[in-house]
């Protein structure tokens, strides 16, 4: 596992791609854990000037960065303090995600037989959820919170890393090391967790890296539409307030910001997942 | 009495599909091993010679109980051992190891060298502490003769050469300790020059420990050198066996005969007849009536086409031939192979 981790940055830092993207994956990371510490205002503190008035839709200064809301609030620390709900969400969501995505994949690929029928019918079920208006009607019936948001994304987020794993054990358990596993007495346990798992490494990270760009993109969409948590502040809540405001077109300083941060954070993430999907699967390279 | 199988089969069942079920088509069976009887004892090497497709690997995989036989019984100090489950079954695999044919594919690419010698510890449930998993790990790679141990122990299987890997692999086979090891060709994909050594740590291997082994091959030039026994499988079923200088010097059944005209030489002055059968071994799920050897036997006659031959004993010595240890025949066939 922690081997399995260095091998992975190791790969990444090799192509330069991955090496830009890994900074700026390190800045966001840096940000959403120091972010509320730099940041000169709270994320909906009302800002007023000297003379008592609330500082409306002020463009960029030297006091507000990247100006202000309708409501007089400064886009840069709501900038700083949005950077912890995305990631949060999105790391949350993805291992959750590839957890769920890997086990049943293993069980399904190597007990095959009726456990498999039984877990591929369940996926192809929830294949044919529809992605964003489950999420939504989810949210809806259940309250919106963080917790609901990133337990309706790994519901339907699962069922792709399932697959993928499957299909992988289901080659790998015909190899020959599985059978000298099992003359040497390994339980179904031991091949399925101490043999195949550590093969399917490379597919779970990876998993786990477009895992996270989708659910840092769903997340800011959900903010967008209005349905997230609207005690937290996020990126995605930052454009939401400003489209309902109707000040986009006034105030591009603040959506500006928040769509290029979602743009860079998933950009980088969905980078170096290519970057190591491209060692570990050489065939991607020959395509493209 | 180590190691006891008498009648041993494996019949797989083909297309049991739609088609059998409306009565369209009767399933077929592969008779893959066919009635097999075979002793070992402790410290003995028996060789199992055949052509591809002759069943040896199936009769492997039914050894160290990776398939269970369809009837028969496979004895081991006296114990039933075809159908074991659970903790009966682990305590098994304790005492019977397999070296695999391909050290490539039979070493899990993720692990260390480490961690493949010492896994089946793990797996037995030894409750062994890591470093006391480590030094065993290092102990039997000595044995394997992997020297020096503690340079390869944390390398992976792909820095290693294919020597190395099959040295791994029956380092592997020997950290448990076992009192029986089921080599299936492991020699047949190693270069040449790497061959030798690997029969020669095995015979080794043998004679220290006291183990027993059974060495699967097609090739028979390297069974004089490591086997005491020798049985020749045709088919699902052992046509010939008994001593290995016996059955070398006086072959009776004319496939071993063809077999051991068709063993290269090293000597280019030597001249060999050539081997007078020809075509490929017929498809298990077709055995041929009488003899199944007859198709292709240059000195068949009626009576093999629709008489099964019975085993022909003489001393250790067996053939499943009609002619086999008669005078009667035995020039004639002489003349033929």
């Amino acid at each position: 596992m922690l081997r399995s981790l260095s091998k992975f940055f190791a790969i990444i830092w090799q192509s330069p791609s991955g090496r830009v993207s890994l900074v700026i994956c390190g800045i966001c990371v840096g940000i959403a854990v120091f972010g509320p510490l730099l940041a000169p205002y709270g994320p909906t503190e009302r800002i007023y000037d000297d003379a008592g008035k609330l500082v409306r839709l002020s463009p960029p200064t030297l006091d507000h960065w990247l100006g202000t809301t309708l409501l007089g609030r400064d886009v840069m620390s709501q900038m700083l303090w949005g950077a912890r709900p995305a990631l949060i969400i999105g790391v949350l969501t993805a291992l959750g995600t590839v957890i769920i995505g890997v086990n049943i994949g293993l069980l399904a690929g190597y007990l095959g037989g009726h456990v498999d029928n039984f877990l591929m019918r369940l996926t192809d079920i929830f294949l044919g959820l529809p992605f964003l208006p489950f999420i939504i009607v989810l949210l809806s019936l259940t309250g919106q919170n963080i917790w609901t948001i990133i337990f309706a994304m790994m519901i339907v987020m699962w069922r792709s890393t399932a697959r993928i794993v499957r299909a992988e054990v289901l080659s790998l358990r015909e190899r020959q090391f599985i059978a000298a596993a099992k003359t040497t007495g390994a339980s179904d346990f031991d091949i399925i967790y101490k043999e195949i798992a550590p093969n399917i490494m490379p597919f779970a990270l990876v998993g786990v890296t477009f895992a996270l760009a989708w659910a840092i993109i769903t997340e800011a969409s959900i903010g967008f539409l209005g349905f997230g948590d609207p005690n937290v502040v996020s990126w995605g809540t930052i454009i939401y307030d400003a489209y309902a405001s109707q000040m986009m077109y006034r105030a591009p300083w603040w959506v500006v910001p928040p769509g290029i941060a979602i743009m860079i954070l998933v950009t980088s993430v969905y980078f170096i997942g290519r970057a190591y999907e491209e060692v570990v699967n050489p065939r991607i390279k020959q395509a493209g | 009495m180590m190691l006891q199988i008498k009648d041993l089969t494996k019949h797989y069942l083909l297309g049991e599909g739609l088609s059998s079920l409306f009565g369209m088509s009767e399933p077929t069976t592969i008779r893959a091993v066919d009635g097999i009887d075979l002793n070992l004892q402790p410290g003995e090497v028996l060789g199992l010679v055949g052509e591809s497709g002759c069943g040896k690997s199936t009769l492997a995989r039914l050894l160290v109980g990776l398939e269970a036989p369809s009837t028969g019984t496979i004895s081991f100090n006296g114990d039933e051992v075809g159908f074991l489950k659970g903790k009966a079954k682990r305590a098994f695999h304790k005492k019977v190891q397999m070296v695999f044919q391909d050290p490539y594919g039979s070493l899990n690419p993720q692990h260390t060298i480490a961690e493949i010698v010492s896994r089946p510890l793990v797996y037995q449930r030894l409750g062994l502490s890591r470093a006391e998993l480590r030094q065993k790990a290092l102990e039997s790679l000595a044995d394997a003769e992997l020297q020096p141990a503690s340079r390869f122990i944390d390398k992976f299987p792909h820095e290693l050469s294919g020597g190395q890997r099959q040295r791994v692999c029956i380092a592997r086979a020997l950290v448990l300790e076992p009192e029986l090891i089921v080599a299936d060709e492991p020699i047949s994909m190693l270069d040449v020059s790497i061959k030798w050594g690997i029969v020669q740590l095995l015979k080794r291997l043998v004679k220290k420990r006291n183990i027993g082994l059974i060495y699967i091959t097609h090739d028979l030039s390297s069974v004089p050198a490591i086997c005491d026994k020798l049985a020749i499988m045709y088919l699902g079923k052992i046509i010939e066996s008994g001593p290995c200088k016996q059955v070398f010097a006086a072959p009776e059944h004319p496939y071993t005969k063809a077999l051991l005209a068709a063993t290269p030489n090293s000597n280019p002055d030597v001249k060999r007849e050539r081997p007078k059968i020809s075509g490929a071994i017929p498809s298990p799920a077709n055995v041929p009536t009488g003899c199944r050897f007859h198709p292709r036997c240059p000195a068949a006659t009626d009576i093999c086409q629709q008489t099964k031959p019975k085993p022909v004993i003489k001393g250790f010595h067996m053939a499943g031939c009609h002619f086999a240890h008669s005078n009667h025949r035995a020039s004639e066939i002489k003349g033929v192979v």
